[in-house]
């Protein structure tokens, strides 16, 4: 965690000392579209995170939210529009140089390397981003990279489990790792995909812990069913449905949007 | 690991001493090397659940440039010196596993394996009917390993000990490489590549950075191979030798470097002696038979049992590797 500050505070310094690098936002995505043949899963969606704002983004099953994600991250391309990370347009850069660029996410159903044990999925996050991706021979540099590795289990609460493969974890722990992996680094920008999903009341106070420790000028993304999770970390909050968005403001105004308690009230409450 | 590389050396040169030329050269040479051609499926299958066919085409293209490009007896090729001609087979044979990497790594699974049997029919069939540089059904003959300062290394314990070295020098490489980042990535691209990939790997790359590692090991098989028979021909990469070296690999297994070795071994000791039990056209039977008993009773191959039962220096961890295939 302190280093993860200490990261976080030599970037800020920079920033005051570059004032025009806080011109863009981490997130910017301009008339945005992805079509599944006949199906628009994603249109015309106009959306920003700027440098250390914490943006929820709610919504029933189907409203398009993962699919959102998938095309920030790369994972999809999509059929019209632009994404920027940091100002730089990255719509047709692969996943893998976004990820070096300092954008991170987790997943709704976690992935993980299941015969791996807990320290080496997160050697593997590391060195990902440390640039020994693809390094041959065992070297001195891999034992900064598993020290990170250990600092980044205690972050999540698994020192305990280092050496347990992760399809031996608990379904818990496998979500505390999800998010651990997403943390290694100087990432810019995290997206969170339902992190607390599938969580015990008791490990979701540990999750909005967590959340809510994470640096304040690192900029977050997070889909999240949990209202009272959503509405406690956010910032804003962007209400999508049928691939649109809906309404976008402050927690307090979403709270008191008429559209927005018609579908949260509604038949389809939990989605 | 270097303690047990030297015991390794030390045990090879205590064989070369007590046993007669016919263990050394006929077992313990020829499971030397086809267990490095089927190392090249611990790094390509085992850890990065790569299923290749091909490698015994890879190992035989390395073993036609040395036949083409050194001295053989059918007065083709370039008749180049030895130092020249080892170094260019392994580049050669790399560079073709580098392109059959390129031709299948968009694929996965059933399709990795089928690209990779076409490759090799392909092969097969081209050294077949091609006589400027396959020399077509006959191939080629009179290759021998060479001299070096003055040791001859078609000598029986020479060679033993070339084969046995090589082979323990790639052991050893490949344990090392299991735990280097590159090692643990490949196993992260065959249990998830989509993570990876949002880890900031590029999969494609690791992908084909195995396939070049694969082939680099196969090649390394494929010239002591031509060393070993004299000889290399259509029928060195005809479609029975490609799926002997799968059925080493999984007789072995695949999870850590030392299975393609063992698997080796008991697959020559099978072909050597089982023609005294039985007839020599039913040696398809008895390994049919043995490889279904192994791939019923372990999950993989003899590593697998060795890990249940717990034989020491043969366990999980004990050489590098730590996860199960």
């Amino acid at each position: 965690m302190t280093r993860q500050v200490a990261g976080h505070m030599d970037k800020a310094a920079d920033n005051m000392r570059a004032p025009q690098g806080r011109a863009s936002p981490a997130l910017a995505i301009r008339r945005l579209g992805k079509n599944f043949e006949a199906l628009r899963a994603v249109s015309d969606i106009d959306l920003e995170i700027g440098r250390g704002e914490r943006h929820a983004i709610l919504g029933p099953n189907g409203a398009g939210k993962t699919t959102l994600f998938n095309l920030v991250t790369g994972d999809l391309l999509p059929s019209s529009g632009t994404i920027l990370l940091d100002g730089r347009d990255v719509t047709r850069l692969p996943t893998h140089l976004r990820i070096r660029s300092g954008l991170r996410r987790t997943y709704q159903k976690s992935l993980l390397f299941g015969s791996l044990t807990v320290e080496k999925n997160l050697f593997l996050a590391v060195s990902g981003v440390r640039g020994r991706r693809q390094a041959l021979f065992p070297g001195r540099a891999d034992k900064s990279l598993y020290e990170e590795a250990h600092r980044c289990a205690e972050q999540v609460y698994l020192t305990d489990m280092l050496d347990k493969t992760v399809d031996n974890l608990s379904y818990g722990q496998q979500r505390q790792l999800e998010i651990g992996m997403a943390l290694v680094g100087e990432p810019h920008l995290l997206l969170f995909d339902e992190p607390a999903a599938g969580l015990s009341p008791t490990e979701r106070t540990h999750l909005t812990d967590l959340l809510e420790q994470l640096p304040r000028d690192l900029s977050i993304g997070l889909i999240e069913h949990d209202l009272d999770i959503a509405l406690k970390v956010a910032d804003r909050v962007t209400i999508m449905q049928d691939g649109r968005i809906l309404a976008s403001g402050t927690p307090a105004e979403i709270v008191a949007d008429e559209a927005v308690q018609r579908i949260y009230t509604g038949e389809s409450h939990h989605g | 690991m270097p303690t047990r590389f030297s015991l390794v050396l030390f045990a090879l040169a205590g064989l070369s001493v007590v046993a007669n030329d016919f263990f050394l050269v006929q077992i313990g040479a020829q499971a030397a090397i086809l267990g490095l051609i089927a190392l090249s499926l611990t790094v390509l299958a085992g850890w990065g659940g790569i299923v290749s066919l091909s490698q015994m085409t890879v190992a035989g293209i390395a073993g036609y440039s040395v036949a083409l490009l050194g001295s053989n007896s059918a007065g083709l090729g370039f008749d180049l010196s030895m130092v020249i001609v080892v170094p260019s087979a392994l580049a050669i044979g790399t560079v073709f596993g580098v392109l059959v990497g390129a031709l299948a790594g968009r694929t996965s699974g059933i399709h990795t394996i089928m690209i990779t049997l076409a490759v090799g029919v392909a092969v097969y069939f081209l050294a077949n009917q091609n006589y400027t540089i396959f020399n077509g059904f006959t191939g080629y003959a009179g290759l021998e390993a060479p001299k070096i300062f003055g040791l001859d290394l078609r000598q029986p314990v020479p060679f033993f000990l070339l084969c046995g070295g090589l082979a323990a020098a790639g052991w050893a490489l490949v344990s090392v490489i299991g735990r280097s980042p590159f090692g643990i990535g490949l196993i992260g691209v065959r249990d998830n590549a989509r993570r990876l990939t949002a880890l900031g790997y590029n999969v494609p790359a690791h992908r084909l950075m195995a396939h070049g590692l694969a082939a680099f090991l196969a090649s390394v098989g494929g010239i002591l191979l031509v060393w070993y028979n004299g000889r290399i021909s259509p029928g060195t990469i005809s479609v029975g030798p490609m799926i002997d070296i799968l059925i080493i690999a999984v007789i072995g297994g695949m999870a850590r470097p030392i299975g393609p070795f063992i698997g080796a071994l008991l697959f020559v000791l099978l072909k050597t002696f089982a023609i005294d039990l039985v007839d020599p056209e039913r040696f398809n039977t008895v390994i049919g038979l043995v490889f279904v008993i192994v791939v019923l009773v372990s999950r993989d191959g003899l590593l697998g049992l060795a890990d249940r039962i717990r034989i020491p220096g043969l366990q999980r961890g004990a050489d590098g590797e730590t996860e199960r295939p």
